[in-house]
């Protein structure tokens, strides 16, 4: 698990793309939107969309589940640990 | 200081239209198909547009040939599908009329509106832009085929294009600058949009249905119309529509998501009713009503914040789908003719009210017996325009252009250096390239910004630009709705449309970004501007042949502007970016 949520940090920097930040200082239970966190927006929640499909083969299609899934990186890693073929 | 004085008070007049779409091939056809709640929206199975089948509105090839026959006559090697369509447009709109002189005067000025014009023509060549892919080079020859005299005004702004084209008409001919504008919008359903709209995830299963408790996105649509606005008294017969006046704004908030108050299209709607010393009203309003969550739901607190919750709110989209650049022209057609005829169609596809503002949508088709009705758009890179149009000529006013403006402040960027006031304040020249050189330009005068490093190359070079000049003078005295923001540029956003070409190149896995995707509107500059600098006031967004020609038509805008009380101060900036090659000028305009 540890290795994967280090591996969603590195995506999320490479694919957002995320400038000026290293994976050590995203705080895997921080949220990724909203004025806290990294201040993520709409277009990076498609963007992670298009990540999780590239990266892992998942596809969400329900935008409604997004929001859940994408709260922070440890979320997003626990549902890529679930459902990667 | 030279100031030009104009006496007599100009009103401005439709002399004609048209519309070309699966609708029809005129006005009247168009319209009474709408009256009859006749929907153009189709489903689409064509995998050379989009892999899987879709919904849209698309324009009958066949039909055109038969009822326009300039249509088929254009050689097709030398005139593209958009450029044909346009020209049949304008010959079917000024067929009625003796206008071969009117076309070709000194005193009549084309102005296009479009926010790709021949994108197609990057699937032949997606690593090179061909001529034909500038959009000033579609508007020379549309234009020039009917013998224009000046070089045309391209308005190429997201969604709000085909209202602030007419707006821009509006205010060059009540200034007294040319007698007619043929004003022209056009743009065609191609894979480059609608697998942009699709990584947007905001075209719908289903005929899109405005305002509706169950609206979940837009349904694409291709369109091209024309209407032809004058001064010259031989227009003036009791059947006339007017368009009164108008406004734009940003809402300085988000490049693709709407306001969250709908306040800046409120403001905008406001403006358009009460600026100039007038106070009109408008008894029914037709919005963009895309059918996308947060468009309706912006446009009816917009309306909230008007005061017009209890006129009649109308959107066409149930007929058209979202036909782009042309949508803001083609939905004006409509109303003027309702105006004209006093009747409307009903917003089709609406039954339940989903929106939080409680709008006055309206359900039935059949008589409109108001006065006036206001058109508005909204679009991406946050932009929102508003027109009034009316049946009698009320409030005609004159726009002044004294020319007397001041350059408080300039700021350009070539060959990796930053200058402010002509003096070198910033020299990249030991930077690699233009990536490593922007990035220390706007380093060394910002603080990190997040949004930055996520901007397309255009983008970063226009909010470099602005960085810097906004150092360079005081604006602690307008508020957020007088400054104006105007910019132009030539190779509008083809850097990043190249881009976004190749990546749907790839069909397996064939994942279009949104982050790509929406930096192919090349207002998304002015969005990224207004939501750093907090800028809400009137905006503008043109495609010129070149600098010269930016700086003429972007001058005389401000000149307007400011002259006639519609900004305090604006920011003018000539910006291009084409495959590593670059420049920006800005200057900062106040009274």
């Amino acid at each position: 698990m540890e290795q994967l949520i280090e591996e969603i940090k590195q995506y999320l920097i490479e694919d957002l793309p995320l400038e000026d930040i290293t994976p050590a200082e995203i705080d895997a239970e921080a949220p990724l939107f909203g004025d806290e966190g990294l201040g993520l927006d709409s277009i990076d929640a498609l963007e992670i969309t298009i990540m999780l499909e590239k990266r892992f083969g998942i596809k969400i299609a329900d935008p409604k589940a997004a929001k859940e899934i994408y709260s922070s990186v440890s979320s997003i890693a626990a549902y890529v640990q679930e459902n990667r073929k | 200081m030279a100031i030009k004085t104009n006496t007599a008070n100009a009103v401005v007049r439709e002399a004609c239209s048209n519309i070309i779409s699966a609708l029809g091939c005129t006005t009247k056809e168009n319209f009474e198909n709408a009256m009859n709640g006749v929907s153009g929206i189709k489903p689409t199975n064509d995998t050379t547009l989009y892999p899987t089948p879709f919904l849209s509105q698309r324009i009958n090839d066949e039909q055109v040939e038969k009822n326009i026959p300039v249509f088929s006559s254009l050689d097709s090697k030398e005139y593209t599908r958009l450029e044909r369509l346009m020209i049949a447009s304008v010959s079917q709109a000024t067929s009625s009329g003796d206008f071969n002189e009117i076309l070709k005067s000194e005193r009549t000025i084309f102005i296009f509106s479009t926010t790709k014009g021949n994108v197609r023509l990057l699937e032949q060549d997606n690593q090179h832009p061909q001529e034909g892919a500038f959009l000033y080079q579609m508007a020379q020859k549309v234009a020039g085929y009917f013998g224009a005299k000046n070089e045309p005004v391209i308005v190429s702004q997201a969604c709000i294009s085909g209202v602030v084209a007419q707006l821009v008409a509006e205010r060059l001919l009540k200034a007294k600058e040319y007698e007619t504008a043929i004003v022209i919008g056009g743009d065609e359903l191609t894979e480059f949009t609608i697998s942009g709209f699709q990584s947007f995830k905001s075209v719908s299963e289903h005929p899109c249905r405005p305002y509706d408790a169950k609206r979940d996105g837009l349904s694409m649509g291709e369109g091209v119309a024309t209407i032809v606005y004058s001064t010259l008294p031989q227009f003036d017969t009791p059947q006339a529509i007017f368009i009164k006046q108008g406004s734009t704004s940003n809402d300085a908030n988000h490049i693709s998501g709407p306001s969250r108050t709908g306040e800046e299209l409120g403001w905008a709607i406001k403006s358009a009713l009460q600026s100039n010393g007038h106070n009109f009203t408008t008894d029914a309003i037709d919005a963009h009503g895309t059918a996308t969550l947060y468009n309706d739901e912006m446009e009816s607190k917009a309306i909230g914040v008007a005061g017009l919750t209890d006129k009649e709110l109308l959107s066409l989209k149930g007929y058209f789908g979202h036909t782009l650049g042309a949508s803001g022209l083609l939905e004006t057609v409509i109303c003027n003719e309702g105006l004209r005829q006093q009747r409307l169609p009903s917003t089709l596809g609406f039954s339940e009210l989903g929106v939080p503002i409680p709008v006055n949508v309206r359900t039935q088709s059949g008589g409109f017996y108001g006065k006036s009705i206001v058109k508005t758009a909204s679009g991406f890179g946050g932009c929102n325009a508003a027109i009034l149009l009316g049946k009698d000529a009320d409030g005609s006013n004159t726009y002044h252009l004294h020319r007397n403006y001041r350059n408080l402040a300039q700021c350009s960027i070539a060959d990796k250096a930053v200058k402010t006031q002509g003096k070198v304040i910033f020299d990249g020249s030991k930077e690699e390239n233009f990536g490593t050189f922007i990035r220390a330009a706007f380093k060394n005068i910002s603080e990190p910004y997040a949004k930055f490093p996520k901007m397309d190359d255009l983008c970063k070079l226009a909010v470099t630009a602005v960085e810097y000049l906004w150092r360079e003078a005081d604006h602690s005295q307008e508020n957020e709705y007088e400054t104006a923001l105007l910019i132009a540029t030539t190779s509008s956003s083809l850097d990043t449309d190249l881009r976004h070409q190749q990546s749907i190149a790839v069909k397996d896995p064939y994942i279009p970004s949104p982050a790509i995707f929406v930096y192919t509107l090349n207002n998304i500059m002015e969005g990224e501007i207004c939501i750093r600098h907090k800028i809400k006031g009137e905006n503008l967004c043109l495609v010129c042949k070149d600098k010269a020609e930016a700086q003429k038509q972007l001058r005389r805008y401000a000149d307007l502007l400011l002259s006639n009380h519609y900004a305090k101060r604006c920011i003018v900036g000539y910006v291009d970016y084409l495959q590593g090659k670059y420049e920006a000028d800005f200057e900062d305009l106040g009274c």
